[in-house]
């Protein structure tokens, strides 16, 4: 199977963090040609050049968030872009994939989804999260992808990124008939516990509207679907079975379901991994501010929310 | 409303009470229907298909066949007895048999037929008519009865030809209804049901799938994959699935490559843009199964329609069969369902393809879809299959339509892009054999008219009487097509029959539209010629014959010059105005632009009006294309026969049609114009019928509809300048002149004064180098009105709308008090013919008033040319008006002798005065010259504002001695030549006078009229107003 990977790159402070190192050691493993495209000013010119010796680097200015990168790269692959058997556009917001890549395609590859992603989320629109989209072929020559890719303009704000370009291109893809999923299927009890712990979110967040609106929020937002990678975050344990840790599930904890307890699992399951990982979330701190609106900082839930639907009960 | 009235409208509303009161009426009907007599029982059951006594037909029509139309008596017609009896609870019938007027009158109005004479009156009781009763049928509401050929019948023969009538009717209704939609789910399909699922899988046989699918997809990226699921979602799974992509420019092919990836059983077939019908040949193509089902891109199938399919077409050993479908809308859900024969399926289709399964080897005999049709091509097919089997109906639902069906579709369907019309081009193959109506044999000498019935009914016998009158040089027939009317009017067609039988009326079940109803009519034409007339045009006297000279000189057909109701030009051809722009000839002109056109006119392509061609040439070209809704099929097949023949297309000026209305351009001309237009977008320009009517091309103005699609193309045409060279009016300008008057337009303007005056006027006026028309009324607004330089209103009797942005002339020549001082404020010059109305108007208003009196027509009046008779006789000439004329009168009155002549007199003058009901116009002039004294006088209003009466010139002008009542300014413009008296014994004074004392010797009769003719004609008033017209800066 011909596999082209366009890779996104980015640190605040200009290093080569070990898990995206071990990142792009599994692509390169698993697929054809890489190509990472970076916006890091690398502290140490060595890290590019680590990085040069196992895939085509691709260095940029910083505009236009991960989707200009991405168009970077594939505009650089060109034509022979229809020549692969998927193309997969991912960044470095992750730690994973922790099962093998070749498993995670195997499996994906009886599912009939036209383009597929780790995450498939319902807010806002029925959407695949942009981290990490693996494209069939037939949607690589669609008229709709490449018009999508040709028509984007670097927008340098997050939630008109998120609006137009993730949320975007799935609602494009959809329309013109294409079947798109994730690779976590959600079984009955991973229903009942996401919307127990979607629920305790809706309260929390509701608590911080304007008194008088409260219950109105909180009927809003109860109503909303969840984010599976948030909601279900530690079915990455044991076996990988959702094959990542976002990153900023770890340093945010939207859900306040207990990030740091998941991180200690994930450190236990998977040491090597995890090896660095406390240390780069606590080093880039000061890099990642609380989003206005959301449920901020790790938390340590009380015990019974913690037992029944806290992280790695 | 009162207390009482209330507390009535109340108790209606109880439950119950509404239906109790309707038992209550019906009853009471049937009890006063029965006593009658009159219902016919046997008619009844004809209508109806009911069996049963005469009690139970009785009781079936009260309760409910009258509310299908049917009727309970051959004469009676529940909607001309009264127009809204559907809003009653009585029955019309039950109130016409209580009515003992109409019963006395014993007759039958349908608007088509009318027959008197109906029944025999015993007192006040009407007893049906018996069979060997005569009966007089004729046209309905002819405008001239005199003329309408009348039948006089025995009952028994017109009840025979109804009872026929009846009887086809109810055939085709059958054949229309035949369960095609119903609210009801199909019946049996629970027991169907049970009966497949004991049943086993049929096998392939030794084909290697059971079932091929046949898909053609065009741009349905979003719906196809839906569609896909629902055959994937079979409980059947022995299929193939062949996907025709027809040349999508979106990503249904790559939607589908996703599919195929994932499913063997799907096939992709890519093609260029062809047509949905080679699509789905080349499926078919390449389907392998023992059995083919077709499901579009944008529907979906219940998940058991294969199964149950298949297992049905194998217990019954069906070549081919579908089943219902159900249509969800938010209002209401209907079943399709209903008989699979051919005669049925020509009605109308009701096997939707998507619900249809054919065995592969049959359809490999049929052949497949026609690859020529943009739309319709699954009926198509559907009728050919019927053609030799019966498609059989399998009792269950295997596909349902919901309103939101269409999402995601929008303007790509078909349907929205394509004309509704190609369901006539599918069922014209079906409904006409071209090749043998080419090849057939016609009547040498035979005049074939097809037409066919319109809207309102008088559209249809007023067409049919002008027919009827044509004068052909041989024989004459008329096939009339009934385009599914209803009953009544279906056996009225019938009767007519048997009033003219050079008639024949042929019945289609539905309305076919125009072209294919007429094309249906011409393969019932036996004459060599034919003349096909579209519904609401009435042609004018010898038109058809007219027309028909102008093929036997070697026309490729021809078409009569036609009016619409404002008398202004609606049909005299196309020209092609630059390539592939047609545009019509001379649109809303009056019909007096074509008057230097060579009498064949030869223009690009024929429209508006009656088509005359040669039957066989007409058949070889395939006669009018059904894909045409409107007037531009009879373009289309015009240009059809002047390609095959070489010859041209031809206006002919003589003849003469009118159509009701604006004229015929059918519905969807937006849609003909478009299809039209690509048929002859490659036809060269041609501006020779502009140049043979003397105009040229000024410019093309485009009207555009909100989307800015091109609805209407016009030719905006220039007018010849310059100015007149010799003669009286030499050196001034060359002006284009609107003459309008008060009078009516059409027929009924003929019979007004108005219209001989404003044409003698433009007749003077064209002698003076003008290009002068006549209006009627309703002419105002026409599209050809910005080429007029001065507009010359006739104040008659009513005002005329104002038409600011020209030099407008007002002459105001009778009806003086019923001007406003608006309308001479809108005039830049006003006349009046009267001068003491002129002075004082001019006063009252301060806007100068002119004198211009009336004058004489110098055409038709000159003296005699031989010496006078010297006959001492009083001649009046004119119409009484409801009124004793003062001059008849007093003579009458004073015992003298007088020949009277016009309409009007009975009961007002002794017999034998009046001589006659008019004096033909012709001979005037010479009777005025012969008559001992002339007689004139004038209404009120004139006198007293001194409008001296047009006849008192047109007398003098010819020499007459006019006796006149008295009126201001008469000695000064006509001296002698005019006596006047102020009272009755003035009169019988002159009367009594010897004529040669008061006027003087033929000689000096002569000089007067001299005087007269160079003074006071029209030729004179033009120059006038020319001048005038001049001064304005016309």
């Amino acid at each position: 199977m011909r596999v082209l990977a366009v890779m996104a790159n980015y640190d605040s402070l200009g290093l080569l963090p070990l898990h995206v190192r071990d990142q792009i050691e599994d692509l390169v493993a698993f697929c054809e040609r890489v190509v990472v495209v970076s916006t890091t000013d690398y502290a140490d010119e060595a890290d590019a050049e680590w990085i040069r010796a196992r895939a085509t680097l691709v260095r940029r200015e910083n505009v236009g968030y991960d989707f200009y990168g991405w168009k970077t790269g594939l505009d650089l692959v060109g034509d022979e872009l229809e020549s692969y058997d998927y193309v997969i556009t991912c960044n470095d917001s992750y730690v994973g994939p922790l099962r093998p890549l070749a498993d995670v395609f195997a499996e994906m590859d009886s599912r009939p989804l036209d383009a597929w992603g780790f995450n498939f989320s319902l807010r806002r629109k029925p959407h695949i999260q942009s981290f990490f989209v693996a494209y069939r072929p037939w949607v690589v020559r669609s008229a709709t992808f490449r018009a999508f890719w040709d028509r984007m303009e670097p927008v340098s704000d997050r939630m008109q990124v998120i609006g137009r370009y993730e949320i975007g291109l799935s609602v494009a893809l959809r329309g013109a008939g294409f079947r798109l999923g994730g690779v976590l299927e959600e079984g009955p009890a991973d229903t009942r516990l996401a919307r127990l712990r979607h629920w305790r979110w809706a309260v929390l967040r509701a608590r911080r509207a304007e008194r008088g609106r409260r219950l109105k929020t909180l009927v809003r937002f109860a109503r909303e679907p969840w984010n599976p990678n948030t909601a279900l975050a530690d079915r990455v344990l044991p076996d990988a079975r959702l094959p990542v840790v976002k990153l900023d599930t770890l340093r945010f904890d939207p859900y306040q379901l207990g990030s740091d307890r998941l991180l200690r699992a994930c450190e236990e399951r998977w040491p090597e991994r995890f090896a660095e990982v406390r240390a780069d979330l606590a080093a880039r701190s000061k890099d990642y501010r609380p989003r206005p609106g959301e449920l901020d900082g790790p938390a340590v839930p009380a015990w019974p929310v913690r037992a029944v639907m806290g992280y790695a009960r | 409303m009162s207390l009482a009235q209330r507390a009535r409208a109340t108790v209606r509303h109880v439950p119950g009470v509404r239906r109790a009161r309707r038992e209550l009426w019906h009853r009471r009907d049937v009890h006063a229907i029965a006593t009658s007599g009159l219902f016919d029982a046997d008619w009844y059951r004809l209508q109806s298909g009911l069996d049963g006594s005469d009690e139970a037909a009785l009781e079936d029509y009260v309760r409910r066949g009258r509310k299908r139309g049917l009727s309970p008596a051959p004469f009676f017609e529940p909607s001309a007895f009264d127009s809204s009896w559907r809003k009653r609870v009585q029955d019309p019938f039950a109130v016409f048999v209580a009515d003992a007027r109409a019963r006395r009158e014993r007759r039958w109005h349908s608007g088509l037929v009318f027959v008197e004479e109906l029944g025999t009156l015993d007192g006040d009781r009407l007893a049906p008519p018996a069979d060997d009763d005569v009966v007089v049928v004729q046209l309905d509401r002819d405008p001239d009865p005199q003329v309408t050929p009348t039948a006089r019948t025995t009952w028994g023969r017109a009840r025979a030809v109804l009872a026929e009538r009846a009887g086809t009717w109810r055939a085709q209704e059958d054949r229309r209804t035949l369960l095609t939609r119903s609210s009801e789910r199909p019946p049996g399909e629970s027991g169907f049901r049970t009966a497949m699922a004991r049943r086993p899988t049929p096998s392939r046989a030794d084909a290697p799938v059971l079932v091929s699918v046949v898909m053609p997809t065009w741009n349905r990226q979003a719906l196809v994959g839906r569609a896909v699921r629902s055959l994937q979602e079979q409980t059947l799974g022995d299929w193939e699935l062949i996907v025709v992509d027809d040349g999508s420019v979106d990503d249904t092919v790559r939607v589908v490559e996703g599919i195929a990836h994932f499913d063997p059983r799907v096939r992709l077939v890519p093609l260029d843009r062809s047509g949905v019908g080679r699509a789905r040949n080349e499926g078919i193509a390449r389907a392998r199964g023992r059995l083919v089902a077709f499901l579009d891109s944008d529907n979906t199938w219940e998940p058991d329609f294969l199964e149950l399919m298949a297992k049905g077409m194998d217990a019954l050993g069906s070549e081919a069969a579908f089943s219902s479908v159900e249509m969800v809308s938010s209002r209401r859900r209907d079943f399709r369902v209903g008989s699979g024969r051919h005669e049925h399926l020509l009605v109308g289709n009701h096997v939707d393809l998507n619900a249809l399964v054919v065995r592969a080897d049959v359809l490999d005999r049929v052949g497949g879809f026609a690859e020529d049709l943009r739309r319709t091509v699954d009926y198509e097919l559907v009728l050919r299959l019927a053609a030799s089997r019966t498609l059989d109906f399998l009792p269950f639902v295997g596909v349902v339509y919901t309103d939101d069906e269409d999402e995601g579709a929008g303007a790509d369907r078909i349907s929205v892009r394509e004309p509704l019309t190609w369901d006539y081009v599918t069922r014209s193959r079906h409904l006409v054999d071209w090749e043998a109506l080419a090849s057939r044999r016609y009547e040498p000498g035979l005049v074939s008219v097809v037409t066919t019935t319109g809207s309102p009914r008088w559209a249809t016998t007023a067409a049919l009487a002008a027919v009827l009158r044509q004068e052909v040089p041989d024989h004459l027939e008329v096939v009339l097509v009934d385009r599914g009317g209803s009953l009544q009017d279906s056996t009225a067609l019938g009767l007519l029959e048997l009033v003219d039988p050079r008639l024949r009326v042929v019945r289609v079940a539905t309305d076919l539209g125009v072209p294919l109803s007429l094309d249906v009519g011409l393969a019932e034409a036996r004459g060599e010629a034919v003349a096909l007339l579209p519904p609401g045009t009435v042609l004018e006297p010898r038109a058809l014959s007219r027309c028909l000279e102008a093929l036997g000189a070697g026309a490729a057909c021809a078409q009569p010059l036609t009016v619409d109701s404002r008398d202004l030009v609606s049909g005299a051809g196309l020209l092609v105005a630059r390539r592939g722009t047609w545009v019509p000839l001379l649109p809303e002109h009056p019909a007096s632009d074509l008057d230097g056109a060579p009498a064949h006119l030869p223009v690009a392509a024929l429209v508006g009006s009656a088509l005359v061609a040669r039957t066989a040439e007409v058949a070889a070209a395939g006669g009018l294309p059904p894909l045409m809704a409107g007037s531009l099929s009879f373009a289309d097949l015009s240009v059809e026969l002047a390609r095959r023949t070489g010859r041209r297309p031809v206006v002919v000026h003589a003849a003469r049609a009118r159509t009701l209305g604006r004229g015929w351009s059918g519905p969807l001309a937006w849609t003909d114009r478009r299809v039209f237009e690509g048929r002859h977008r490659d036809a060269a320009a041609d501006l020779s019928p502009l140049e043979h009517v003397g105009a040229s091309l000024a410019s093309l103005e485009t009207r555009l509809d909100a989307d800015g699609t091109a609805v209407d193309v016009q030719a905006r045409l220039a007018r010849r300048v310059g100015r007149v060279s010799g003669g009286p009016a030499d050196g001034l300008p060359r002006l284009r002149w609107a003459l309008v008057t008060s009078a009516p337009a059409g027929p009924k303007g003929t019979a007004w004064g108005d219209v001989h005056f404003g044409d003698a006027l433009a007749r003077a006026l064209r002698r003076l180098g003008q290009d002068a028309h006549v209006y009627a009324r309703e002419a105002g607004n026409r599209r050809s009105a910005h080429l007029d330089d001065v507009r010359l209103v006739l104040r008659g009797l009513d005002p005329v709308a104002a038409d600011p942005g020209r030099a407008t002339i007002t002459w105001i020549i009778s009806h003086p008090d019923t001007v406003g001082d608006d309308e001479l404020s809108r005039s830049d010059a006003v006349f009046a013919a009267g001068r003491t109305w002129a002075e004082r108007a001019s006063l009252r208003s301060g806007r100068h008033v002119g004198f211009l009196p009336q004058c004489a027509d110098g055409d038709r009046f000159r003296p005699g040319s031989t010496a006078s008779t010297g006959s001492p006789s009083r001649l009046f000439v004119g119409n009484s008006r409801k009124v004793l004329r003062p001059s008849v009168a007093h003579l009458v009155g004073a015992g003298l002798e007088l020949d009277v002549y016009g309409g009007g007199w009975e009961g007002l003058v002794p017999a034998g005065v009046v001589r006659g009901a008019y004096l033909p116009n012709e001979e005037l002039g010479r009777a005025y010259w012969d008559a001992g004294l002339v007689l004139n006088d004038h209404w009120a209003d004139m006198r007293q504002h001194g409008f001296i009466a047009n006849r008192v010139f047109d007398a003098v002008a010819a020499g007459g001695r006019v006796i006149s009542d008295h009126v201001d300014g008469v000695e000064d413009l006509l001296g002698d030549a005019v006596r006047t008296w102020r009272t009755p014994r003035e009169l019988v004074d002159l009367a009594l006078t010897p004529p040669l004392e008061l006027f003087g010797d033929d000689a000096h009769r002569r000089e007067v009229a001299a005087r007269v003719r160079r003074e006071h004609t029209f030729d004179a008033r033009a120059l006038d107003l020319l001048r005038v017209a001049a001064e304005l800066g016309g």
